[in-house]
């Protein structure tokens, strides 16, 4: 059977909206005090340790925030916590800013660290996705003064810090915790309180969140009196509404509106994205699903063998889907991180496809004729996935591997993958760090620890599993970057992945908008922005 | 029946639109049979599509060699070729599903008028039932349970179109259920299945033949419809609804061509269906022309 295609009940009506009101910037004026946001991130709680996705991570930045801050190098930068060092191998100190004060205006203490980290490990049944593995490596956490709090870990731990990155900072109620229902009752419960710049106004699920300016915040006086996030899952609808001016900033452009959208006078940033796509082989059944020879006879796995791996990562012809299906707003990949950010290879560079050499290393398998397989993916989940896997497919024939792309609505994908329906298939991933994204994907899979959780071909390594713990346990610095290059280059060699593409954060705005700071997680917040002067 | 048609073909007078639409028909069925040799490239193989060519402008030369008259759509492929295979398989579904939703229907119709009581209230109710809901979706309905393919779209639109027909028939079959020719079927008791497809089915034919032209113009829409919201046929063998919805996100970026031909040439194809269909219904109806 084949999976296929779209199903985007939108399509009508993001057209008959753009049709309608595409009459170009800049559309009406609003209250010059609020910045209104259309963006593709659905938050679904006002829980911030409630699941670990962009979606709700990005918006609820402006309410709570983390002991450390990423910058858009990956950097690690003072947040809530101006200072911390390693004490010893399993303890850590983090020491806190001053005078900052949560939005109810109690001050903000070391006990509320503890308290937070409490919650997620000791008191919230998250989903999957959620903050817990940031802090299965905590054995007690402790706060000796107010602006002090100690860890220790149960382990050599180097990026701890890292972890914290991630964490929003809630603070202690009177007695017990905090329920992830109550917070998401809004006015009607316990509204979320944190230290960001901006304070909850309200929400309704799915659709609106409203911020109001936090006249106290300790870093100076945040941009804008009022912002609104509007969500808006349809491409199209978010770009009428750019265009309209109904909004002052939209995210996640599609790239193929870019250039329209410039010349009706919206501006454009963008940033390659501190993630990658590629393409994943089940290399641990001996059977596959769809995978037979050239006369439609099952055949053994041929994934199993590095060479056809190799010849199929040779095959690629990323250049199209960069160049063609993303428009140039995306950047051919060769490892998991765009070159130059923390911990990849110069030396990995993406190749040009060469399918004769291709073709020999095919035959050299045992495969002169080719065979054929059934390419799965996602449809409408990451700019150019449907669209990838037809690109894959014309360049794979090159080689007489004869493809049946496959591509069905994410939720249903994603079902059919964990049922084991696929032996090859496009996905993503995105994460922190180089060393987290390594970890998850091509880690020996191994439940208890939860190494390899996206590593749904069940690629064992054991070599690159040494080379990645020994890199992990060095402390943050060029020397841990360079083992985790090192380890890439190493795993890369064998194939386990075709790595793909680092898409582009795409992000239009108005002339409202004076400047727009990209980060390569590709969050969208109102603290990006720059307020035009009139 | 096939004389009836013929001469009610005869006796209608050809308006130039008709003409016209007669004309087109007849091309689009031409084009769409000796598409595989008139198509300068066989989109639905991967070898013959240069993705570094997609989204060229028409009138670009490929490195096929050949002219891509209309452009090429987001992955490569030649529109005009696409438009001439697409055009098979909506022509091809339309057809079959149209021709199996009148088997069926007709024979369901008959059926409930034939042997009445519970067997009459289960069809009809049915019928009813289907009747009262849109047909697109009960279309949506039928292909999301069945799931994606070719052979699952003829399906759905069978069980979105059966109960057209099957109501219809079994208006007709009543009324000549109490015939005396019926009567004498059943004193001489012929088994039941040959009195109904040899003699009531035959004789209720008619009215319920007369929907399948204007039918096929509904089940090309219909087709249309699933393909163009992604429910349709298989991503790498795009119909003519799948053809205008590759296009759809990039209508607004300037590259028009990758959606508005495989339209129009939709737009045709349902138009000339339609003028050509309500002709020859015309002609079969009894009410149009005197004995």
């Amino acid at each position: 059977m084949q999976i296929q295609s779209r199903f985007c009940s939108h399509r009508l009506a993001a057209l008959l909206i753009s049709l309608t009101f595409w009459s170009g910037l800049p559309g009406p004026v609003h209250a010059q005090e609020e910045l209104r946001i259309a963006t593709s991130y659905k938050l679904m709680t006002l829980d911030p340790h409630y699941a670990n996705l962009n979606e709700n991570t990005s918006l609820l930045s402006h309410i709570y925030e983390r002991l450390v801050y990423q910058d858009d190098r990956l950097d690690l930068q003072p947040g809530l916590a101006v200072s911390w060092r390693a004490v010893s191998d399993r303890q850590w100190q983090f020491k806190l800013r001053e005078n900052v004060r949560f939005h109810d205006g109690s001050p903000l203490t070391a006990d509320d660290v503890v308290y937070t980290i409490e919650r997620i490990r000791d008191f919230l049944k998250s989903p999957s996705g959620g903050f817990r593995s940031y802090v299965t490596g905590i054995e007690s956490v402790s706060a000796p003064d107010p602006l002090t709090v100690v860890i220790d870990t149960n382990g050599n731990i180097p990026n701890l810090p890292l972890s914290f990155s991630s964490i929003f900072v809630m603070n202690r109620p009177a007695q017990g915790f905090q329920t992830t229902e109550e917070l998401n009752a809004g006015r009607a419960g316990h509204p979320p309180v944190g230290t960001g710049p901006y304070t909850f106004e309200s929400w309704s699920s799915g659709e609106v969140l409203k911020l109001a300016r936090n006249d106290d915040y300790w870093g100076g006086r945040p941009g804008w009196p009022q912002v609104t996030f509007r969500v808006i899952e349809s491409p199209a609808a978010r770009v009428a509404a750019l265009s309209t001016g109904e909004v002052d900033l939209a995210d996640a452009i599609p790239a193929r509106d870019v250039a329209s959208l410039k010349q009706r006078g919206a501006r454009i940033a963008s940033v390659g994205a501190a993630r990658i796509n590629f393409l994943q082989f089940d290399v641990e059944r001996d059977r596959l699903p769809g995978v037979t020879d050239k006369s439609g006879e099952p055949i053994a796995n041929p994934f199993k063998d590095a060479l056809v791996r190799r010849a199929l990562a040779m095959a690629t012809d990323r250049g199209i889907l960069v160049d063609k299906i993303l428009s140039g707003y995306g950047t051919a990949a060769a490892q998991v991180f765009p070159v130059g950010l923390p911990g990849t290879s110069e030396t990995l560079q993406p190749e040009a496809p060469k399918y004769d050499e291709a073709k020999a290393l095919l035959a050299k398998a045992g495969f002169p004729d080719g065979f054929n397989l059934l390419l799965a993916g996602p449809a409408g989940r990451y700019p150019g996935d449907g669209e990838s896997l037809q690109a894959i497919a014309q360049s794979w024939a090159r080689i007489g591997v004869k493809v049946q792309p496959a591509a069905a609505p994410f939720s249903v994908f994603n079902t059919k993958r964990a049922a084991g329906d696929y032996a090859v298939w496009y996905g993503g991933a995105s994460g922190e760090a180089v060393d987290i994204i390594l970890h998850a994907l091509l880690a020996s899979p191994d439940p208890e620890s939860g190494n390899g959780a996206l590593n749904f071909g069940h690629y064992r390594n054991q070599a690159f599993d040494a080379m990645l713990a020994r890199a992990e346990s060095i402390q943050e610095g060029p020397e841990r970057n360079r083992a985790l290059a090192e380890a890439t280059e190493f795993v890369m060699a064998d194939q386990p992945i075709i790595p793909l593409y680092h898409f582009h954060h795409i992000v239009g705005y108005g002339p409202r908008v004076a400047s727009y700071a990209m980060h390569p997680r590709g969050w969208t917040t109102a603290m990006q922005t720059l307020a035009a002067t009139e | 029946m096939k004389a009836q048609i013929v001469s009610a073909l005869k006796r209608r007078r050809h308006g130039p639109v008709l003409t016209a639409s007669k004309l087109l028909l007849a091309s689009y069925i031409l084009v769409a049979i000796a598409a595989p040799l008139i198509a300068p490239q066989n989109p639905y193989d991967p070898l013959q599509i240069y993705g570094w060519e997609a989204s060229s402008p028409p009138g670009t030369r490929g490195s096929g060699g050949y002219l891509y008259l209309l452009g090429t759509d987001g992955l490569g492929r030649d529109i005009v070729s696409t438009i001439l295979y697409g055009l098979r398989i909506s022509l091809v579904v339309s057809i079959v599903s149209s021709a199996l939703a009148a088997l069926i229907g007709l024979t369901a119709g008959v059926s409930a008028a034939y042997f009445g009581k519970w067997v009459d209230i289960a069809i009809m109710r049915l019928v009813d039932l289907q009747l009262s809901l849109p047909t697109i979706l009960i279309a949506l309905i039928a292909i999301v349970t069945l799931g994606p393919g070719i052979d699952r779209i003829i399906l759905a639109l069978i069980i979105a179109q059966w109960a057209t027909y099957a109501r219809i028939a079994r208006g007709v079959a009543l009324s000549e259920a109490n015939k005396p020719y019926m009567d004498a079927a059943r004193l001489m008791r012929l088994p039941t299945s040959r009195i109904i497809f040899r003699h009531l089915l035959p004789n209720s034919i008619a009215p319920a033949v007369t929907l399948i032209p204007i039918e096929v113009g509904h089940a090309v829409a219909l087709e249309a419809t699933l393909s163009f919201l992604g429910l349709g046929v298989p991503i790498d063998k795009p119909s003519l609804g799948s053809a205008v919805a590759n296009g759809f996100q990039y209508l607004l970026t300037g590259q028009y061509w990758i959606s508005l031909f495989p339209g129009l040439a939709l737009f045709g194809l349902i138009a000339s269906i339609n003028l050509v269909g309500e002709d020859v219904r015309r002609s079969l109806d009894p009410r149009n022309h005197s004995l």
